[in-house]
């Protein structure tokens, strides 16, 4: 039997911060958020199970932020992991469906899978280290989620994908002599919007808390407005690198099926 | 590029096409041409000749790149009674800018200790990068009205400089036609605290030697010497500009205006309609701020000479303070006739020749001086305008970017761009390590190249090389 210690788990993207307080600090390429954890398990039995296993809904990583710092297991007085809570900036709903059916499936599949709530984070570092310092040091950031892999447990804290289910990325930064420049991707102008700030906010951080609900949106223009909003409001609370978000571009429709826009930035 | 035709020296005509009203006409080299991408700002540049009333040419300079609706390094001038007026051709930070003054003393006096010692006061005392401000209680609405209205004469009358330095400043520190009633709060709440910041992106103040003398009777009349000391400041409207833009560009497309346009950033009002006129009143304002923040700027590093050095502020002389981003108005001579435009100058500065009214008694016999600000690492330019009509009296601003920021970034990630710098023999404060990392020399396209193809297409002549040692970066 090839054993190997596996788990399926979405690939975590943040503006991660540069250092840590003491800690067994996972490398940022191989943090992720588990959503079935398999154990030492089979690898020809899991392989044969892979092309039946359901596909995520959503065409486009999910944008969400950390909010709070997690020592895990709740409770304990001698917590082994530190990892950062997972707030959705739109609906997780998604995901947290698509964990359950993947969970349903993998035990219809006669896998023994850990059935209590899931609890959407990412282990940022193992034990030994201090609570009062991971506390400190905390501060929100901007994250999204994107493919899903079966990952391998290489001991280490070392992870890595044998599997993958792709899934764009919400935004990509581009080549441009403008100042800065990105592609954002959405399935609809909401989505576009939230991954508009989600861009910013992965140069400048603390925009992330200038996020507005997206309501009433009809037009390219309406996302500008908003994300301008956003940028006024955080320059004249904090400061803020960027200046404005330049009225340019046309919503393009991608051959899968989601909008692409050039979003200029002034700086 | 393969439209474009060459018709004078490092001038190519870019001719008319379907909806152009006019052609457009690019300054560069040959050499210049193959070096940059050209097809984007091209674009921009045709765009810009679709817009009512633009007169002549859409004008760009040796130092183009991709711009908001229209190119950085682009001059329109739309005629007064029937033309249009657009916030993206002024660009956002309305008003940046570049002043120089000199010091009288050769750099090479200052010892290692007291250059270092210049450096970090000037950090200290002028705020640069995101965020910083001075910690006063900030502007009042009475301060702005009095900024709209006196222009950088506001800050001399507070202090900040001497009543001598408004000879030497563009339109004596001044555009006339502010309203600060034209002003949304915002943008007011946005500057409140900004005057005398340089803020982040590519702006800076330098300290440098005066390498090299190409005119040396116009230097002479400057007072420019070889191997002296020089001071060059980048800065201009900061938050209060970019609000006063970003407001207008919000109103004029809820007007409907940009409907028709090829690219909704070029939106535009007629400049006779109610909101053309109020959006000049705001510009105006944001125009004045400009001027008095970066005489703020001026105080604060002149102050800095003192405590280190001990040079009198007042023996350190402003030679001449441009603005980049503006919309002007100007009367030229068209067809014999008597004509006032409406110069928008993106990326491009005003290069008035002998003999121009406007210019102080300083400047009369000269022409304008015009700075053109290359990268930390290699060279600065100070020119003289030649007041060539082809361009509306215009010269470039800049060396203009070569690389994205997101490719400079890459190339110097993870290296020591300080230690670089050093070996360059510049000394560099920075608020942040990006910004360095983006605005390294190499990301800029070699700025003696540029000004070389002003001088050869006739629109300003070098004066002299300006070589950058001490430079502190948003």
């Amino acid at each position: 039997m090839d054993e190997k210690r596996l788990f399926f788990g979405v690939e975590a993207h943040a503006p991660w911060p540069e250092t840590y307080p003491k800690g067994r600090v996972l490398e940022e390429s191989h943090r992720h958020m588990t959503l079935a954890f398999l154990g030492n398990v089979d690898f020809t039995k899991i392989s044969d199970v892979i092309p039946e296993l359901p596909l995520p809904s959503w065409k486009i990583g999910l944008a969400a932020m950390f909010d709070k710092p997690l020592f895990l297991p709740k409770h304990s007085r001698q917590p082994r992991v530190i990892a950062w809570h997972v707030a959705w900036l739109t609906s997780g709903q998604p995901l947290l469906d698509y964990q359950l059916q993947m969970t349903d499936f993998l035990i219809k599949q006669e896998y023994h899978l850990d059935k209590r709530p899931f609890l959407p984070h990412v282990t940022i570092a193992r034990a030994p280290f201090y609570v009062t310092d991971w506390k400190k040091h905390f501060v929100s950031i901007p994250c999204f989620f994107s493919d899903i892999h079966l990952y391998e447990s290489k001991g280490g804290l070392r992870y890595e994908p044998i599997w993958s289910a792709k899934v764009a990325s919400p935004f990509d930064e581009i080549e441009h002599t403008a100042d800065i420049a990105f592609i954002v991707r959405g399935e609809n102008l909401a989505q576009l919007y939230t991954n508009a700030l989600l861009a910013l906010a992965f140069r400048f951080p603390l925009l992330i808390n200038y996020f507005f609900e997206a309501s009433n949106l009809i037009s390219l223009n309406d996302i500008v407005k908003l994300l301008n909003e956003s940028v006024l409001k955080a320059d004249s609370d904090l400061g803020c690198p960027f200046k404005a978000i330049s009225y340019h571009g046309d919503l393009k429709q991608s051959p899968a099926g989601y909008y692409e826009w050039e979003m200029i930035v002034d700086v | 590029m393969s439209k474009l035709r060459k018709i004078k020296p490092a001038t190519y005509l870019l001719p008319k096409e379907e909806g152009m009203l006019v052609p457009g006409l690019v300054i560069a080299t040959d050499e210049l041409l193959n070096d940059i991408e050209i097809d984007k700002p091209l674009e921009q540049v045709r765009n810009v000749a679709y817009l009512q009333g633009i007169v002549g040419h859409s004008i760009a300079m040796p130092d183009i790149h991709w711009g908001y609706g229209f190119p950085i390094g682009g001059v329109a001038a739309m005629d007064a009674e029937n033309g249009v007026i657009s916030p993206g051709g002024v660009g956002y930070d309305i008003n940046c800018g570049v002043r120089l003054a000199l010091v009288p003393k050769p750099f090479k006096e200052f010892s290692e200790t007291t250059k270092n010692n210049l450096l970090a006061a000037i950090f200290q005392s002028v705020p640069s990068g995101v965020g910083h401000s001075h910690k006063s209680k900030g502007l009042t609405d009475a301060d702005y009205r009095e900024i709209a209205e006196k222009g950088a004469r506001w800050s001399i009358q507070q202090g900040y400089g001497f009543q001598e330095d408004i000879e030497h400043i563009e339109s004596r520190g001044l555009i006339e036609g502010a309203d600060i009633g034209s002003v949304s709060e915002h943008a007011k709440e946005r500057g409140r605290k900004q005057l005398g910041t340089i803020g982040s992106g590519n702006h800076f103040v330098e300290i440098g030697e005066i390498q090299k003398i190409f005119l040396p009777e116009i230097a002479a009349a400057w007072d420019v010497k070889q191997g002296y000391t020089y001071i060059l400041i980048h800065s201009g409207s900061r938050g209060f500009g970019h609000q006063v833009c970003q407001d207008y560009l919000d109103q004029f497309i809820q007007a409907g205006y940009s409907k028709g346009l090829p690219d909704a950033q070029l939106v535009c009002a007629p400049i006779n309609s109610t909101l053309g006129q109020k959006y000049f009143a705001a510009m105006a304002c944001a125009a004045n701020y400009a001027f008095n923040n970066r005489q703020h700027i001026l105080h604060y590093v002149r102050e800095a000479f003192l405590k280190v050095c001990g040079i009198d502020p007042r023996n350190i002389k402003l030679l001449y303070d441009v603005c980049h981003n503006i919309a002007k108005f100007e009367t030229y001579m068209i067809n014999g006739q008597k004509k006032r435009l409406c110069v928008h100058r993106k990326g491009a500065t005003r290069a008035f020749g002998p003999g121009e009214k406007e210019l102080s008694d300083a400047f009369k016999t000269t022409g304008q001086p015009v700075m053109v600000p290359g990268d930390m690492g290699r060279a600065s330019h100070l020119m003289v305008g030649l007041g060539n009509e082809m361009t509306w009296c215009s010269s470039c601003h800049g060396a203009g970017r070569a690389k994205s920021r997101v490719q400079s970034m890459k190339a110097w990630k993870g290296k020591d761009v300080r230690g670089y710098m050093k070996d360059q023999g510049v000394h560099l404060l920075a608020a942040s390590y990006r910004t360095i990392a983006e605005e390294m020399p190499d990301a800029y396209k070699d700025v003696d190249k540029v000004v070389e193809a002003v001088q050869e297409a006739g629109l300003a002549n070098m004066v002299a090389r300006l070589k950058p040692h001490l430079v502190i970066k948003g």
